[in-house]
């Protein structure tokens, strides 16, 4: 993510450089390798020589511009193309008299540099450098070789006309990388920073929003408990502590990542009346459509409430179907709490609870519907 | 055949305190029911006094990892009523186990109850339907299963859901013996299908006999 980014950035800033270069590489070959050899009679091989070099420079300028116009890599082709630039400096200096090397061929070495950068700065600043170098190198290897050695101090004067302009736009490139990574690393950075704030907003925001249902229901549960109110004799005291108690198990369970979150927050539910010594039963049958949290919550709140009485054993199954869903429990329930038989409610949220007591024996049942 | 005989049974487990466990409960059932052998391997079923006892209570989870389903079809073609009691209760081992021909599978989280009602209704070839053999008709999804109503797969899983046919009955208005009566005739369908067993025609011939489903039903 934060490379693409980067190279976006240096694309943005490197792209007009590259204009520039096409630019000057293409007024060079049209002035210097078209028109120059043209200017004065040569033999006919040279002539052809210097056609060959004019056509492969021409070939590297065109694959270049359309790559800089399109806003696109050259890619690996750069390196046939640096190899082609080379083999023009090659073929316009053979065969060319040694006294004349400077007069008659020098303007290969002024101008044949900006080719390289043509094809190299938007891959490489050192890769460009280094070619540049070495290029102005074999000048002046060539010049010593032929025995011009006496004419070097006109080669450096030229060369570093040359490499002057040359070096100053690679240091430009150079510069707008550096930019790029700095900003695209500031950037990340802030992005982080931005994300980590947003991620504790919501997480502040959703322990309020707990926290106020709690303050609702345990809060006070707590508050008579510290302040000795709480009569832990009365059943029905020690029920509303239970379902508190489950309540909140089932609270911690809704966040963790499970297969099945309503079997799951159902079991979370069960877990203190099964401390407390009752035999419960869980069992699956079928499977169904995955309720929302909202719905899982007013299904498993009936269980909640009656496992709160729950003497000695308990019953609990989730039975699926196609179309939804159905949570029951049946369990024996204690004196003090034996269930009023509640007439069939339906809850704001689609959940159908509907009840049945037989002697000692609850069953309770909610039913929810997946919307067709 | 007759009910006013001690029902006899063997019990096939390896666990010892389970053993233990089925012949407290035999002793305590009414009317009682008498275990005159019991062994940790199937040998126990085939040597008297386990060969003469009416029904055969079998672990299907014997001291191997795999479910014993080859002992419980040897023991099913020689016409023995099994009644697998085992750990397992997923519904594809419960309709295998239906399919080999035992006459019921308790699972050993179902306790006493379901259990000594099973070696009762075995002994006089009466069927019965412990809930989670319930379940696993009412879920079955295998091509070839025997073809339920809506109101029987409502009744299976309303009584694998309590355990109760009187709730089961008030719930959906219906009375105890027409509960019962879905159950078992669910349970007579699936003796009729697959494969054919002894123990299997004669539940059916006795549900015939007992009005309980028509000839031309199956």
């Amino acid at each position: 993510m934060r490379d693409v980014g980067r190279d976006l950035v240096v694309d943005t800033l490197v792209r007009p450089l590259r204009l520039v270069v096409l630019a000057i590489s293409t007024v060079l070959l049209v002035g210097f390798a078209l028109l120059l050899p043209l200017a004065e009679p040569a033999p006919e091989d040279w002539i052809t020589r210097q056609a060959i070099a004019f056509a492969l420079l021409a070939v590297v300028d065109v694959v270049a511009a359309v790559a800089v116009l399109r806003d696109r890599t050259i890619g690996r082709v750069r390196w046939v193309l640096a190899a082609a630039v080379f083999t023009a400096a090659a073929l316009t200096t053979a065969g060319v008299p040694g006294p004349q090397l400077m007069t008659k061929a020098s303007w290969s070495y002024v101008t044949l540099g900006w080719f390289l950068l043509l094809v190299l700065i938007e891959h490489s600043t050192r890769a460009a450098a280094v070619l540049l170098g070495a290029f102005t190198a074999a000048t002046f290897v060539q010049l010593v070789v032929v025995g011009q050695g006496a004419r070097v101090a006109d080669l450096v004067v030229v060369s570093t006309l040359a490499l002057g302009y040359e070096m100053s736009v690679l240091a430009v490139a150079t510069a707008s990388r550096r930019i790029a990574t700095t900003a695209v690393d500031a950037a990340a950075r802030e992005e982080q920073a931005r994300t980590a704030d947003a991620i504790a907003e919501h997480l502040h925001a959703d322990r309020r929003r707990r926290y106020a249902e709690l303050a609702d229901s345990t809060v006070p549960l707590l508050r008579a408990l510290t302040d000795g109110t709480a009569d832990l004799r009365d059943p029905r005291a020690r029920a509303e502590y239970a379902v508190a108690a489950a309540r909140l198990r089932r609270l911690f369970a809704e966040h963790d990542e499970v297969v099945d979150p309503l079997l799951h927050e159902l079991r979370a539910c069960l877990d203190l009346a099964e401390r407390k010594g009752v035999d419960v039963y869980l069992g699956a049958c079928g499977s169904h459509p995955e309720p929302p949290l909202a719905v899982r919550r007013a299904l498993t709140e009936p269980v909640v409430r009656v496992m709160a009485g729950a003497r000695t054993s308990a019953r609990v199954t989730v039975l699926g179907s196609p179309t939804g869903v159905t949570v029951s429990v049946v369990t024996d329930v204690a004196d003090g709490v034996a269930a009023e038989p509640e007439p069939a409610a339906r809850t704001d949220v689609g959940v159908l609870v509907t009840s049945l007591v037989d002697g000692q024996e609850v069953w309770v049942e909610a039913t929810w519907q997946a919307p067709s | 055949m007759a009910s006013a005989e001690l029902t006899k049974v063997v019990v096939i487990d390896d666990h010892p305190a389970i053993v233990a466990g089925i012949e407290a409960w035999c002793a305590a059932a009414d009317p009682p029911i008498e275990v005159v052998d019991s062994g940790q391997t199937p040998a126990g079923a085939w040597t008297e006094p386990g060969l003469s006892a009416d029904v055969v209570v079998f672990d299907l989870q014997l001291t191997e990892q795999v479910p014993a389903y080859g002992e419980v079809r040897r023991l099913v073609d020689s016409g023995r009523q099994v009644i697998v009691y085992s750990m397992r209760e997923d519904r594809d081992t419960i309709l295998t186990c239906l399919d080999l021909g035992v006459f019921a599978h308790v699972a050993k989280t179902e306790g006493p109850r379901h259990l000594v009602h099973a070696i009762h209704a075995a002994s006089r070839n009466l069927p019965y339907t412990p809930p989670t053999m319930a379940r696993a008709m009412s879920t079955d999804a295998r091509r070839d299963r025997p073809k339920l109503t809506a109101r029987e797969t409502d009744v299976l899983v309303n009584w694998f859901a309590c355990e109760s046919k009187e709730m089961v009955a008030r719930k959906l208005g219906l009375s105890v013996r027409t509960v019962s009566s879905y159950i078992d005739r669910v349970r007579i369908r699936y003796a009729n299908a697959g494969r054919p067993a002894s123990t299997k025609a004669a539940l059916v011939a006795r549900a015939i006999q007992d009005g309980l489903v028509r000839l031309e039903e199956l």
